[in-house]
């Protein structure tokens, strides 16, 4: 009867509810956030146009919701992403990395994405291939 | 003196600030779309080989799609008025034109960028060029953008205008075949027969001759294999001018996309036709690199008869020497 406790919940926290299956953080993402982020601090993450596959990754720490925002948080951490570019990377993960050359956030294993370029921050989507 | 042609008798007032005896000639086969907004330059940057930041006005650059191939050969024009914000006019070939603005929209997503089709804009705008050497007064203030055509000294100016205001000053298009016949001769790529989109890749289109790529600016759709062959690889074909040394006129180059070879009818391969100019006596075709080396004949079937036909080959007077 899970579904009927949903369907009675008020709209917001049903709201976060669903939200937190589209997008996942992993544990060192988690880490690193809560380390990073200061008072009232999240990851946002955004798709743009361009780079060298045809859309981007972006990141940045943000501490300003907006209308057309979704939150995600595990444990703690939490990772904001505009409804756009949600569209682009629902299903995927956010995870960080550490390598030598050089430690980033990163969006990995994205459903929607198709080949990207070698440095990761750069993909295409799997409708244009 | 010049020869004054019958319209310019026609012209006063503003319309005045054109020269005497240039030769303005309208390109039907080119149209227009125009970005604004605060991150039009944001937007374009990522899409095209050459840096918009640093760039004249015009500059020509190439759209590439994500494996490194042409999409759409385009020149980029800042726009001549003052703007609160950046505007920038992108020439394409008309028959693309459509395409090119799908393109912009997808990858616009989150962009503060407007994109207007050239024929929806309040006015309607279409491309002139100026090709008579000698002094030229910029046709302001009908011009909304232009400059000297980054791609070679010989191709003159060329402006961005709107349409009514060009029946004013053209009286005929056929001047449009004698560019392209100029266009040819001087080895210039244009349009998508010339560069077919997705198949065909800029470095062996001479996108560096013709001033159209940056390899200091960042990342932009298809780089990769662009930067990797430029800094790493050989170009092994090119696109070379062609062309028919012999006045009948039933002797004309191949259609596009024939095949050229050593021998006539058979051989083996050394390239493959792309555009010509009205007559076909000139044109253009990516050939193997070697081949130019042994400069030998190469031959292909005529593109109105079944004529085989020596095809001469000529290297542009602007490549560098050891090619």
């Amino acid at each position: 009867m899970a579904s009927v406790r949903l369907f009675r919940l008020n709209s917001v926290l049903r709201h976060r509810l669903l939200s937190r299956t589209l997008l996942s953080l992993s544990n060192r993402c988690v880490e690193k956030l809560n380390r990073l982020s200061e008072d009232g601090e999240f990851l946002r993450v955004t798709v743009e146009g361009g780079g060298c596959s045809g859309f981007q990754y972006k990141f940045a720490m943000d501490s300003k919701v907006d209308e057309d925002d979704r939150i995600f948080e595990r444990d703690g951490a939490k990772v904001v992403t505009d409804d756009v570019s949600l569209d682009f990377i629902n299903g995927a993960t956010i995870d960080y990395e550490e390598e030598l050359i050089r430690s980033s956030f990163r969006v990995v294993e994205n459903p929607h994405a198709s080949r990207g370029c070698s440095c990761g921050a750069s993909f295409s989507l799997k409708e244009d291939q | 003196m010049f020869p004054l042609r019958r319209s310019f008798i026609r012209l006063r007032g503003p319309a005045a600030a054109v020269v005497r005896g240039c030769e303005l000639t309208k390109l039907s086969s080119r149209a227009v779309v125009r970005v604004t907004g605060p991150d039009s330059a944001s937007l374009l940057q990522g899409l095209i080989t050459n840096d918009i930041h640093v760039s004249s006005s015009p500059f020509y650059a190439h759209f590439l799609n994500v494996q490194g191939r042409i999409l759409y050969d385009a020149l980029v024009y800042r726009s001549a008025a003052a703007e609160a914000e950046a505007a920038y006019w992108i020439e394409s070939d008309a028959t693309v034109r459509d395409e090119l603005v799908k393109h912009l929209r997808r990858h616009k997503l989150r962009k503060k960028a407007t994109i207007i089709e050239g024929d929806k804009d309040d006015e309607e705008y279409v491309v002139v060029a100026q090709i008579t050497a000698g002094d030229v007064v910029p046709l302001a203030p009908l011009v909304a953008a232009g400059g000297v055509d980054p791609r070679e000294e010989s191709l003159g100016h060329r402006f961005i205008v709107r349409r009514k205001d060009v029946n004013d000053l053209v009286s005929n298009n056929n001047e449009e075949d004698d560019y392209h016949l100029l266009r040819y001769s001087l080895g210039i790529p244009e349009g998508v027969i010339d560069l077919p989109p997705g198949k065909c890749l800029p470095l062996e289109s001479n996108l560096v001759y013709v001033n159209g790529i940056s390899f200091q600016k960042g990342c932009y759709v298809g780089q990769e294999l662009t930067a990797r062959t430029h800094h790493t690889g050989v170009i092994r074909k090119r696109l070379v001018t062609v062309y028919i040394d012999d006045d009948d006129d039933a002797v004309m180059l191949p259609a596009p996309d024939a095949p050229l070879t050593t021998d006539p009818g058979g051989g083996k391969s050394v390239g493959r036709m792309r555009g010509s100019a009205k007559g076909g006596k000139w044109g253009l075709a990516l050939l193997r690199v070697n081949a130019l080396v042994k400069e030998g004949r190469i031959y292909g079937t005529s593109q109105t008869s079944d004529r085989q036909v020596v095809v001469r080959m000529k290297t542009p007077k602007w490549w560098p020497p050891p090619l």
